[in-house]
């Protein structure tokens, strides 16, 4: 992408060129309707597509078309690095820091203003580092010293923070991170 | 605007099994919420599905009817439970084929409609909080 260019707000499929709406709150949605326990999975892909399609488009009927969008629209997200490291960040969790950050930091009101979902990336990773959802994620990451007697103290602060400013992972990120840990233990033995 | 409280949806069933003399032999029960349990019955049926087609094509492979087995109790485990579906089970002494054919129409008639109505009311749901907040919404720089 150039500097230059616009935000990506259509795809191609098929031939034809498809707008998008690829606001944050509509991604935001479309990525919470994916675990959402009450939608079917015909549900859930007519709802996802008709989030993304920009007013004057048409959702077509078909549940492999209405995928073929959702995947497309994803397409243009930047990707997220696969990693078995803990999340830092939760959008629900983090909600009211992030707000208060961008209104500080850039002066937008993230409940009223639209922003293209690739730009809020962009602003997001450069929020000031004395902004308290940077502090919170800085405490996240901080990794826990060995205890000694000259930082005993210390070390049970930060121990204190970092169970305050913990990410509350849901039962079902739970059983996947342990899959996974148990994939990379057995696959580091083997 | 007003803050809106809506009761759990909760559906409630009673499935009778009766031996060939008529008189009963177990009573299976389906206690649901409909309003948590549409993904779970729709991923439950897809690997249903996946697995029928694998058995279609390799009739003799244990794989595959393992595979179906598995998927069909799948399905029962989130209508019944596994307790009731294993009481299930036992009563069609391991005949998945059979446990099917004459609990399916049971499962499609009576409780899938219940579950894709809930969904169908929850994506409108959906659909309608977010038409309202893109009106609300202006551009930011614009």
């Amino acid at each position: 992408m150039n500097i230059y260019d616009p935000y990506p707000t259509t795809v191609e499929i098929d031939g034809k060129t498809i707008r998008l709406d690829l606001d944050l709150a509509t991604v935001l949605r479309v990525i919470d309707a994916q675990d959402d326990p009450a939608l079917t999975t015909a549900d859930r892909l007519e709802l996802q597509a008709r989030l993304l399609l920009a007013d004057g488009e048409s959702c077509p009927e078909s549940p492999a078309e209405q995928a073929k969008i959702i995947a497309a629209a994803m397409e243009l997200l930047p990707a997220a690095e696969k990693s078995t490291e803990p999340r830092y960040l939760d959008f629900h969790q983090d909600a009211a820091l992030i707000r208060s950050g961008f209104m500080r930091a850039y002066g937008i009101d993230l409940t009223r203003d639209a922003v293209h979902i690739c730009q809020f990336l962009e602003l997001l990773a450069d929020l000031p580092a004395d902004c308290a959802l940077m502090r919170t994620i800085d405490i996240r990451r901080k990794p826990i010293p060995k205890q000694t007697k000259e930082n005993a103290e210390q070390v049970a602060e930060l121990m204190k923070l970092k169970a305050k400013v913990a990410i509350k992972y849901s039962e079902e990120e739970r059983r996947q991170r342990f899959a996974e840990s148990l994939k990379n233990s057995t696959a580091l033995k083997g | 605007m007003a803050y809106t409280i809506t009761r759990k949806n909760r559906l409630k069933e009673e499935l009778q099994l009766c031996h060939a003399d008529g008189t009963l032999a177990l009573t299976a029960t389906v206690d649901i919420n409909v309003d948590e349990i549409g993904q779970r019955v729709s991923k439950a049926y897809e690997t249903l599905g996946m697995a029928q087609n694998e058995l279609e094509k390799a009739p003799t492979s244990a794989e595959a009817m393992t595979a179906y087995g598995d998927a069909v109790i799948a399905v029962f485990n989130v209508i019944f439970g596994e307790e009731d579906t294993q009481n299930i089970l036992l009563f069609y002494e391991g005949n998945y084929s059979e446990m099917l054919l004459d609990i399916f129409p049971f499962i499609n008639d009576e409780i899938m409609p219940k579950i894709r109505e809930a969904s169908a009311a929850r994506k409108n749901q959906l659909l309608d909080l977010a038409n309202k907040s893109k009106g609300k919404r202006g551009i930011f720089g614009k």
